[in-house]
């Protein structure tokens, strides 16, 4: 059976059928991977006997005839900076090489709770800082669709697992366009919730003032399936909102009266023209559609970037100040003193991302600099964060491409200012917090081209509802 | 904004890093790259801005203890322990 043709609802239907095997199903996808991921290098770990395990006990849950969810027995993948119990979580650092997680992650609880098959953990920048993979301390993933071009980054392993058909749907973490942008470059949905939808409980923090878990799926459908399974209030995270996920409706409502925002921002000279063009196209077909679309300003767009790459560096020079060699991970205590050992493993156990931001965000938090930069950039923030509220009171939903470029190719990118750019599109909605999701399409061309939706606060489902009318109505007969 | 050697070295110190005489060279180019990129923000007034956001629906849990089931996969974890302590270089002469 070809599973990377069917959605996941559809190969629940076809396993409650008993027309193969949890088992089965399971060892397709260890096999897939077996065979394809020794070229594309999606995974840095398996749980082979894990997922084997959980399969088996699907296959007896369905003999004895007893109910089981939609993502039961289906398998799936994990971006390896969210823990596990007794796997290794290594956030793609050699700092954290051989860290074996003492406990699981809120996300990953909520998958077993459902019987799914997690079948391992997916590469990623080191500490999630990247825009192409290429900065995990271990090897750089290769996109399934054109293997001399990056996945995108930094779930690029879980996207890629994704779209090379090696998982059916893949966790993945948002920080500043680290969802989406892999699932552009992929062609898979990536969905980016509001900030506090999902717990972050057992997430490994890179800012946690704009962290947020998401999903790489093949379609709308499997990620709202997958986003209602991971969503929703948790204990252990002070972060999460007790708000209500509101069911969506499907059939998705028809276009009549939607508006669509077109941010004049978006719209610069660092906009692919081939690009611009296919959006020009999506747009036209949706006004045909009857959307209506209105053009819009978001004044601050231009400062998103520089903002972010000075909130992101001082919280991760913050949240990376435990790695000391002493708790846990790699440890050099060959040196004569105590400080001699933090300083020892970090300068092993970091790669050169991670010391680029700990470097900037320990400068903008400094004392004489403080006000200058952090404090700056907050107050900037807030400004971005504004522009959407206001815009949000005239449109339902904004529109703009998710990423500048198609994928570009292994080592394209040689300045560090030349990959924060490449998010350019994507780091606004993180630090306003709103909820965004990336939506494939194709031309005449084998890259996919991606828009991308953001919504208001908390509107995840009609967000779902939009998207899954663009992808069967709009999208599909663009080419 | 210039980040010469000497504010590299300063920067390095208060953030635990050690770093080679290549990593303060290569950090020292590329932070002031950074920092030019980012002076765009001094363009704009926000004297008046306030900088923290109001967030919806969060709940604080009660303020009470709870045992965590984990005590012994952390010290496992850990590259030196002695009993149920982790080991450490000593701090004072």
């Amino acid at each position: 059976m070809d599973f990377e043709k069917l959605n996941l609802r559809a190969v629940h239907v076809a396993l409650k059928k008993r027309e193969f095997s949890g088992e089965e199903l399971t060892r397709y996808f260890l096999n897939k991977i077996e065979k394809s991921d020794q070229e594309i290098h999606a995974f840095i770990s398996l749980d082979k006997e894990g997922a084997l395990k959980q399969a088996r006990a699907v296959d007896k849950k369905i003999k004895d005839g007893q109910k089981i969810d939609i993502l039961a027995g289906l398998p799936g993948a994990i971006k390896d900076n969210i823990l596990i119990e007794g796997l290794i979580t290594t956030a793609g650092s050699k700092i954290l090489e051989n860290y074996v997680a003492p406990y699981t992650a809120t996300v990953a609880k909520k998958l077993k709770e459902k019987d799914a098959v997690i079948l391992g953990k997916t590469n990623l920048d080191e500490f999630a800082m990247g825009s192409s993979c290429e900065n995990s301390a271990f090897f750089p993933t290769l996109n399934p669709l054109d293997k001399t071009r990056v996945p995108g980054g930094s779930s690029g392993g879980s996207a890629a697992a994704v779209a090379g058909g090696m998982a059916l749907y893949a966790l993945g973490s948002d920080t500043g366009g680290s969802i989406r942008q892999p699932a552009a470059f992929c062609g898979l949905v990536g969905l980016k919730p509001t900030y506090g939808r999902v717990s972050r409980y057992g997430l490994i923090a890179l800012t946690s003032s704009t962290d947020v878990i998401g999903t790489l799926t093949r379609s709308v459908e499997d990620a709202e399936v997958v986003f209602a399974a991971i969503a929703g209030f948790d204990p252990n995270d002070a972060t999460t909102a007790d708000l209500e996920v509101e069911p969506s409706s499907f059939p998705p409502k028809k276009p009549g009266k939607i508006k669509i925002g077109l941010p004049k921002e978006y719209f610069t000279k660092e906009l692919d023209k081939k690009i611009k063009l296919a959006f020009d196209k999506v747009v036209k077909k949706m006004a045909a559609r009857g959307f209506e679309t209105i053009d819009i300003s978001l004044p601050h767009t231009e400062y998103a970037v520089a903002t972010y790459y000075i909130v992101t560096p001082c919280e991760a020079s913050s949240n990376l100040a435990r790695y000391d060699g002493i708790k846990y991970g790699f440890s050099d205590f060959s040196g004569k003193d105590l400080l001699e050992s933090y300083l020892n493993s970090r300068q092993q156990g970091f790669g050169a991302e991670p010391k680029r931001r700990i470097m900037l965000g320990t400068f903008a938090l400094s004392a004489g600099y403080y006000e200058a930069y952090y404090l700056r950039a907050l107050k900037v923030r807030r400004l971005i964060a504004e522009d959407f509220k206001k815009a949000f009171v005239q449109v339902d939903f904004i529109l703009t491409p998710t990423t500048p470029t198609l994928p570009f190719k292994l080592g394209e990118k040689q300045s560090p200012l030349d990959m924060y750019l490449s998010d350019i599109f994507l780091t606004a909605p993180s630090l306003a917090g709103l909820p965004a999701l990336a939506l494939p399409f194709y031309l005449s061309e084998k890259l996919p081209y991606s828009l991308q939706i953001i919504g208001d606060y908390f509107t995840e489902n009609k967000l779902i509802n939009l998207a899954k009318f663009l992808e069967k109505e709009v999208l599909e007969t663009l080419k | 904004m210039n980040i010469d050697k000497k504010e590299v070295e300063h920067i390095a110190d208060l953030s635990r890093l050690k770093l080679s005489e290549a990593e303060k060279e290569k950090f020292s180019r590329e932070l002031t790259v950074i920092l030019a990129y980012i002076d765009k923000l001094k363009k704009l007034k926000v004297d008046a801005v306030f900088p923290w956001q109001e967030k919806s629906g969060h709940k604080t849990r009660i303020d009470d203890r709870q045992d965590f089931a984990g005590r012994e996969n952390i010290l496992k974890n850990a590259p030196k322990t002695s009993t149920n302590f982790i080991e450490v270089k000593g701090v004072f002469k």
